[in-house]
């Protein structure tokens, strides 16, 4: 943490202080701006005031206790989340390939609704911080019905919790999957509101066109990725590279654009909730055709017994309590499960030492790498484009602090 | 994302094991040989090793020596085919038993094949101390930092070496295995060399 001492430096350029408590830093981030007039010459964050120590506490649970600890990171699309830890907890257990169709097909419809829903914040608040109001109030209205489908299906419209080790905590309610059609095929009607707001919106063409620069080198060295990374024109999706959850099975492009600045990261995602709306309806179809079949893996050393069960057989009931005390244990390793998050690649690393608690787990945070990546992208622009940059990178403290 | 062929998966759960103490793997899988792009970083190497643990990913790992570390680097980065051009994931672990017990794990891509390989590089003693590869690959800047932060593990040639999520003055290293966890008081923090500019 940089304490300030000095507002002017010997070179005669003026260090402005900015954040943590900004409403355009999104969360608590301070910026350390270098300033020459109206011209940042360095930019320096400072994170850390978010740090709730998660990788720590998480030592201290076990396995199944931990996911609930995930959703914190990134508040915005906890979904992701929890799929990048139980896909990791997954591959220790050596279980990825029997995940049930079901079970990956609903996965895939939640994160594509948190992508969604994480983007609508996204847009609301950047539209926001560079003066239009309105989209705002248009993106908490969509973003409601996102969760409401949320609730309806996990109990809980936020920290949802809902992928568990081995599949999912509960079948989708009767009526999820009308739901989410009606939503998904509402939307794109939506996104069409919020482009004629904003796309050829001339003030927000000024604010956004050529500003936040960042060339692929730049983007590639400081390790960003998402729209970041692609709207430098590279092509780079962990669904394509690395599908997971069955994402190979569904059709869909990748957006991504070479003009590097923060314009094309707008449009890169406006384009990426479409494509959204794309794998959502494919998945309602293949859920449809699923009816039920199961969503949970046939293991007893993960999948609790059913209730059922429980009410007639002592060994259930043994069993039962013998996986909530001490939880599921997998076999000594490690496991990295990457999977891209609204904001990028997002991993979670898991130790095991072969005991009940994970050794160590570690979020690989998009954010955080973005971050890093911004001063290159705000250094030589004018003061008023930084909340612009901020915005483009849609950082989210959670989990660049975690 | 596997690269080698997948993890039998039929492994029983490690209930045998104690917590806290060293784990012991059986056996690790079978190797029938190694991937392409891996096996170029074993001939070039031949300090390099494949430890004996079971990687659940399938990413090829390979530890070296610390003082080897940069040298491997800057291969992936120039010379390897193909090149690794994107720095993952950086990122520390803490093995209390082991001797040198804090282990640093490196994961590169290539975009051009989208294959990644995993460096390992170990350090102990009083001053835990890896070569930074912060001007090999920048990305490694803030992750190396937060290693410092977690785990008190030095990095030279860090042009910026200083704590990012705990505050300056914090003791201790939260994420080493001895240092405890939900014992203590809520400490409100004050900063004490704040100037008057930052009102």
């Amino acid at each position: 943490m940089v304490m300030l001492s000095e507002t002017r430096t010997e070179q005669g350029t003026m260090i402005l202080n900015m954040g943590p408590q900004h409403p355009s830093t999104h969360g608590v981030l301070r910026l350390l701006l270098e300033l020459d007039g109206e011209t940042v010459v360095n930019c320096m964050p400072d994170v850390g005031f978010l740090h709730t120590g998660i990788e720590k506490t998480m030592e201290a649970r076990n396995y199944h206790q931990a996911i609930v600890l995930t959703d914190r990171t990134d508040y915005l699309s906890p979904l992701s989340n929890n799929l990048s830890y139980v896909l990791a907890v997954e591959k220790l257990f050596g279980i990825e390939k029997e995940m049930p169709a079901r079970a990956n097909v609903v996965r895939v419809i939640m994160c594509e609704l948190s992508r969604i829903g994480s983007h609508l914040v996204w847009l609301g608040t950047h539209a926001l911080d560079l003066g239009a109001t309105t989209p705002f109030m248009y993106c908490w209205r969509e973003r409601e019905q996102i969760m409401a489908i949320m609730e309806n299906s996990s109990g809980v419209r936020m920290m949802t919790s809902y992928f568990r080790i081995g599949g999912l905590c509960a079948d989708v309610p009767d009526g999820f999957a009308g739901q989410v059609e009606t939503f998904a095929r509402n939307f794109p009607k939506r996104v069409d509101e919020y482009e004629t707001l904003l796309s050829k919106n001339p003030i927000f063409m000024d604010r956004t066109r050529g500003v936040g620069k960042m060339s692929r080198e730049d983007a590639l060295r400081y390790g960003a990725t998402g729209p970041v990374l692609r709207s430098a024109g590279v092509q780079f999706d962990i669904r394509k590279v690395y599908p997971y959850s069955g994402y190979d099975e569904y059709e869909f492009d990748v957006p991504f654009s070479n003009d590097c600045d923060v314009y094309s990261r707008y449009m890169i995602r406006i384009r990426e909730m479409r494509e959204s709306v794309r794998i959502i309806l494919q998945g309602v179809e293949k859920l449809r055709d699923l009816d039920g079949t199961p969503v949970k893996v046939n293991n007893p050393r993960i999948i609790f017994p059913s209730r059922e069960k429980m009410h007639r057989s002592m060994e259930s009931l043994i069993h039962h309590f013998k996986l909530v005390s001490e939880g599921p244990v997998p076999p000594a390793g490690e496991a990295y499960a990457v999977i891209e998050s609204p904001r990028g690649e997002q991993a979670t690393y898991v130790f095991s030492d072969g005991s009940n608690k994970p050794h160590r787990v570690r979020f690989r945070a998009p954010s955080f790498f973005n971050l890093q990546a911004m001063p290159p992208m705000i250094n030589d622009g004018l003061v008023a484009d930084v909340v612009a940059c901020i915005g483009s990178i849609d950082i989210i403290l959670g989990e660049i602090d975690r | 994302m596997a690269t080698s062929p997948a993890q039998s998966g039929q492994s029983t759960p490690g209930t045998q094991t104690v917590p806290g103490q060293t784990p012991q793997v059986d056996a690790p899988p079978p190797q029938p040989g190694h991937p392409a792009h891996f096996q170029t970083l074993l001939d070039r190497f031949p300090d390099a090793t494949v430890p004996k643990w079971n990687f659940a990913d399938g990413i090829p790992t390979a530890a070296v020596k610390p003082d080897q570390l940069r040298e491997v680097a800057l291969w992936l980065r120039d010379d390897a085919s193909p090149r690794y051009d994107f720095l993952a994931e950086l990122c520390g672990t803490h093995w209390p038993e082991r001797d040198a017990p804090f282990e640093i794990t490196y994961i590169f891509h290539s975009l051009e094949r989208h294959e990644r390989v995993r460096l390992k590089c170990s350090t102990g003693g009083e001053t835990p101390t890896l070569p930074s590869l912060t001007d090999v690959w920048p990305a490694s800047n803030w992750p190396e930092r937060e290693v410092y932060d977690m785990f008190g593990v030095s990095f030279d040639g860090h042009p910026d070496l200083r704590r990012i999520l705990m505050p300056n003055d914090w003791e201790g290293h939260p994420l080493r295995k001895d240092f405890p966890l939900g014992e203590e008081p809520v400490e409100f923090y004050r900063p004490t060399d704040a100037g008057p500019a930052s009102t």
